[in-house]
């Protein structure tokens, strides 16, 4: 039970930490302009939210790209 | 404001802070440890692990009641605001000192058996499980968890990207956190301390939080059942008792506060919240000409709640008019960012 358990913890960790690295360095000024040309640092901040958070923030990363596709698109 | 992101917008109080916290942690663990040789020394020497590891307990457990005692004491009395301006920085040094007594209680307890020492520690507490009593380490690491999820969240890209609702709701399972760490004393350390003077503590701690939460709660409701019913037009008072540059609160009834801010003649009102974290407004000042906030210091222009460029941040406007040298306000929220002329203190007939 307890192994089941620490198992599933550390798959979620491992997808996040995969995830949070992906985030902080493209994803972040996608969700968000303002981060756009953030520092290293503040990217490094901003890791372990992004791993712990990254079920939340793929949807935000995919809602953003959904934007930016519509946004690019000509109008008829 | 939100022109690009840093690591930590630093001011001289908040270095002055984030000093005095870190010489009072260090300076904590170093007395503690001193008085702990004292006490437990002869026969009843403990080894310097354990005393290590009760530092560090009580000391993350202290800036946690530190933590959650400032905010009903800021909304108690405003001498107390500037300890909630840095009140973040207090909150990620309650994780780290937290999470240092649990990677040494990991290490001492569980760290030289074959088993992995996180297997170690979940299946030890499911065998206390069984004998009946609660699982205590399991508890401080479910409060350990939510410890790092605010400290991880703490920065200002969460708050305005999960929004400041969403990230209100996350920051207040300090609460669920706080019981945790409160089960996981009394089923933990608790149960094997001869020593009175540790649930007393713990006892007097609990009362305090929970006292100020119901002080600072009774003294907000109180405000509220003083404010205005939302119809029509609501008379701001005299608004020439407002010193000028600085602002008052007033409640009607269904809104959030409002802050009526004067600058020399002209009254402008806000909505008295702030974009950034939900600072009172009404505590702020009129500096060059911007409502600042007092908390870190975001500002908003008076006659349309704009901050000034190249900052984007918008909060709500109210429209005004003078009725017989009373300044009227519109209980009606215009759009964030709506300009609306200021009305000026005695004059005569309606300026909107
Ligand atoms: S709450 Fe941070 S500046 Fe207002």
């Amino acid at each position: 039970m307890a192994l089941f358990i620490l198992s599933v913890l550390g798959g979620y960790l491992a997808v996040g930490v995969v995830f949070g690295l992906a985030f902080v360095t493209r994803g972040i000024a996608r969700v968000d302009s303002v981060a756009h040309g953030a520092s290293v640092a503040v990217r490094a901040l901003l890791l372990p939210g992004s791993v712990l958070l990254w079920p939340i923030l793929i949807r935000m990363w995919i809602s953003a790209l959904r934007k930016s596709r519509i946004e690019r698109q000509p109008s008829l | 404001m939100s022109v690009g992101y840093v690591t930590v917008q630093w001011t001289r109080s908040k270095r002055v802070y984030d000093f005095v916290i870190a010489g009072g942690v260090l300076a904590y663990l170093a007395v503690f440890f001193a008085i702990g040789k004292l006490t437990w020394g002869g026969q009843q020497a403990i080894s310097d692990e354990i005393l290590l590891i009760r530092a560090l307990a009580t000391c993350a457990i202290t800036l946690l009641h530190i933590v959650l005692c400032i905010g009903p004491l800021a909304r108690l009395s405003p001498r107390f605001l500037p300890l909630l301006y840095n009140r973040r920085h207090l909150g990620v040094t309650t994780f780290l000192v937290a999470a240092l007594h649990g990677l040494v209680v990991l290490g001492y307890y569980h760290g030289f058996g074959r088993v992995n020492p996180l297997v170690s520690l979940f299946t030890n507490d499911i065998d206390f499980l069984v004998a009946g009593s609660l699982p205590f380490q399991i508890l401080g690491v479910a409060a350990l968890v939510i410890l790092a999820v605010l400290a991880a969240t703490s920065h200002d890209f969460w708050l305005k990207n999960l929004s400041a609702r969403t990230w209100k709701s996350i920051h207040m399972s300090v609460y669920a956190c706080y019981a945790l760490v409160i089960a996981h004393v009394a089923f933990g350390a608790l149960q094997s301390e001869r020593s009175t003077i540790y649930p007393i503590l713990l006892a007097v701690g609990v009362t305090t939080v929970t006292a100020l939460h119901c002080a600072a709660g009774l003294k907000e409701r109180r405000i509220d059942s003083r404010s205005s019913p939302a119809i029509a037009w609501v008379d701001l008072g005299d608004c020439r008792e407002i010193p000028d540059g600085r602002a008052k609160s007033v409640r009607v009834a269904g809104q959030p506060r409002i802050a009526v801010f004067r600058s020399g003649d002209c009254i402008s009102v806000v909505r008295g919240v702030c974009a950034h974290q939900g600072g009172p407004l009404a505590e702020g000042r009129i500096i060059d000409g911007c409502i600042t906030c007092p908390w870190h210091g975001w500002q908003y222009r008076p006659a349309d709640g704009q901050s000034p460029p190249p900052f984007q941040e918008k909060i709500v406007t109210y429209q005004l008019h003078n009725h017989i040298g009373r300044v009227m306000l519109d209980p009606a929220p215009l759009p964030p960012g709506t300009h609306v002329e200021p009305a000026r203190i005695g004059s005569p007939s309606d300026v909107n």
